[in-house]
């Protein structure tokens, strides 16, 4: 009789349902909030880290956009999904900081990870039809973020959530607050600057 | 070349960013920041209000030339009213209603009988009289209320 109360006992929990887990955070309920975090804490930071080419500015920013979160949450009222709301937050928050930041920009970049040099994009890309194909991995980083940088932080914005992070035309949109022409247009736009910079980067 | 191609290129240039990853154990860390600064009620990343003000200075002009016109009005209304606020303890010096509040008697005599002599007419007449030399000295503006002459006389 008692097995199943053991498997019971090793089988882990499972996962909350998102809702519920804002009911009990709204309720004060610091546990529950800490489950929110562990969620979405990669994205939110990695959106961020991509905006500002800068660790020590997106880990502040990450965590003071969690914090105002669960001081606001009494107004969240369900309108869109927690995670969506909670990116407004912090794009809202990385776009004020980016344009008191605009005169002293300065780069912090991340490690690259050891997958890097068998990422199939990225050994299609240093091939012989690249031009400066003695660059680096680490120079390539460089220039990339010193092109992103370069554009404006709706542009920034676009390119990172959708050709970085995947997001779909439609969740941008959300986020953004603007319809998914305004989308398109903005990545298009931005896709050309970019080229524009790192054409030197590029397989012709 | 077209247009695709060239994105395609860049899309795969920017894979690049995806590689990008922050020091290990970092995420290991960061909720429990995170219910570390809720609980202390942190919301500034630790910056003093003195810090936030002159930040949001430094981002608007508009809002540090505010700033510096409440200030220099602060301090004008400052010197006006300090000015204003001097003139205040010399109606008590003055004869009339405001003086009669310190004290009855002496607002009811007269100049006279609050004036004492002219200095110059006791020295005149005895310079070794110190009885008289330490009485308090007239006023030049007609009497003094608030002293009350006293004698010390070894007699009295």
């Amino acid at each position: 009789m008692a097995e199943p109360i053991e498997r019971t006992e090793r089988e882990s929990p499972a996962p909350e349902d998102e809702s519920t887990l804002v009911a009990r955070a709204k309720r004060g309920d610091l546990s529950a909030y800490d489950e929110l975090v562990k969620r979405y804490q990669e994205r939110i930071y990695a959106t961020i880290y991509h905006m500002t080419s800068n660790h020590e500015d997106a880990n502040d920013l990450a965590q003071e956009s969690f914090v105002k979160a669960f001081h606001a949450l009494k107004s969240f009222k369900g309108g869109s999904t927690f995670y969506t709301w909670l990116y407004r937050i912090a794009v809202n928050k990385t776009i004020n900081f980016l344009k008191q930041r605009k005169n002293r920009q300065s780069m912090s970049l991340n490690d690259l990870d050891f997958n890097t040099e068998h990422d199939p994009d990225l050994v299609a890309l240093i091939s012989e039809k690249t031009p400066r194909r003695e660059a680096g991995l680490t120079e390539l980083q460089e220039k990339l973020n010193e092109a992103l940088l370069k554009l404006s932080e709706p542009h920034r914005l676009v390119v990172v959530l959708h050709d970085v992070q995947g997001q779909s035309h439609e969740e941008i949109a959300k986020v953004m607050h603007c319809n998914i022409g305004t989308v398109r247009s903005r990545l298009f736009y931005a896709r050309q600057q970019l080229q524009a910079h790192l054409a030197d980067y590029l397989q012709k | 070349m077209n247009e695709t191609e060239n994105f395609e290129s860049l899309r795969q240039l920017l894979a690049l960013k995806r590689h990008e990853i922050p020091p290990p154990g970092y995420f290991d860390r960061f909720s429990g920041n995170v219910i570390a600064r809720i609980r202390s009620g942190e919301t500034a990343s630790g910056k003093s209000w003195f810090v936030r003000i002159f930040e949001a200075l430094e981002v608007k002009p508009a809002f540090a030339g505010a700033f510096a016109s409440a200030v220099c009005l602060l301090m004008l209304f400052g010197i006006v009213y300090a000015g204003s606020d001097n003139s205040a303890p010399q109606s008590l010096f003055q004869p009339g209603a405001e003086n009669s509040q310190l004290s009855p008697q002496l607002a009811s005599a007269s100049p006279q009988q609050t004036a004492t002599p002219e200095i110059h007419k006791v020295f005149a007449s005895d310079p070794t009289n110190f009885e008289a030399s330490l009485q308090p000295v007239a006023s030049a503006f007609g009497g003094n209320p608030i002293f009350e002459q006293v004698s010390f006389s070894a007699g009295q």
